[in-house]
């Protein structure tokens, strides 16, 4: 085994507690500039504010989005949740795929439902390559659009 | 009422009994039951309220003058939705 397979197969570092804050940073303030489009744009127009980024990114805790993508997406939920936020399924997506940009990687966020007598219940993720970065809906429920 | 069209902005999806619909300009999901979830899918496909209607007619066999009548109340919902656009 060379050291570039160990390399490979180590699990992920643990990020320093100023990483830490600088990520949750990054979180809050995607999350109040979501907030902010979602109100004043259509789901579509703000998707892609967000996908462009405000600024080059550099330094940026977790940087490379396609091997980071899941934590990204689990601190997304963690950050959120901790907070009297909107931490709902659409919310998150919307923050992780702003996360994702300025990584320079584009998210896809999906939007399923599952149709039923007494409500409609709708779920979002992203996906990266068809692989979810968030908890996607079960099996009941069908996509209805990829944006 | 010639032509139908679905705006960009609307997107749907059959689940066997109930067609979804979802605005996404507004966010809002809205659900079409039973044949209209059919009819949405033929005015999708055609674009063509006649043809759409004599589709649905040939296939559930009911009278063209009633489906005619139940599509233009469908559309007339949807379009006051901004779900279709008519011409």
């Amino acid at each position: 085994m060379d050291s570039a397979s160990v390399l490979r197969q180590a699990p992920p570092l643990r990020l320093s507690l100023g990483s830490k804050a600088r990520l949750a940073a990054e979180i809050l303030s995607t999350y109040a500039r979501a907030r902010g489009l979602v109100r004043r744009a259509d789901l579509p127009r703000a998707l892609s504010t967000l996908r462009r980024p405000v600024s080059a990114g550099h330094d940026l805790p977790l940087p490379d989005g396609a091997r980071d993508g899941q934590r990204l997406g689990a601190a997304v939920v963690r950050t959120l949740e901790a907070l009297p936020l909107d931490s709902r399924c659409l919310m998150r997506s919307l923050v992780l795929v702003a996360l994702l940009a300025r990584r320079g990687v584009h998210g896809s966020l999906v939007i399923a439902v599952r149709p039923s007598e007494a409500q409609l219940d709708a779920h979002a993720w992203v996906e990266l390559e068809g692989r979810p970065l968030l908890a996607p809906a079960d099996h009941e429920h069908g996509r209805l659009v990829t944006l | 009422m010639n032509t139908v069209r679905i705006p960009k902005h609307v997107v749907f999806r059959s689940f066997g009994s109930e067609t979804v619909l979802l605005n996404l300009a507004t966010g809002q999901y809205h659900g079409v039951r039973g044949t209209g979830g059919r009819m949405l899918e033929l005015l999708a496909e055609t674009s063509d309220f006649e043809v759409a209607a004599r589709r649905v007619a040939e296939e559930y066999g009911h009278p063209l003058d009633q489906v005619e009548r139940d599509m233009r109340e469908l559309c007339a919902a949807l379009a006051e939705r901004s779900l279709i656009e008519l011409d």
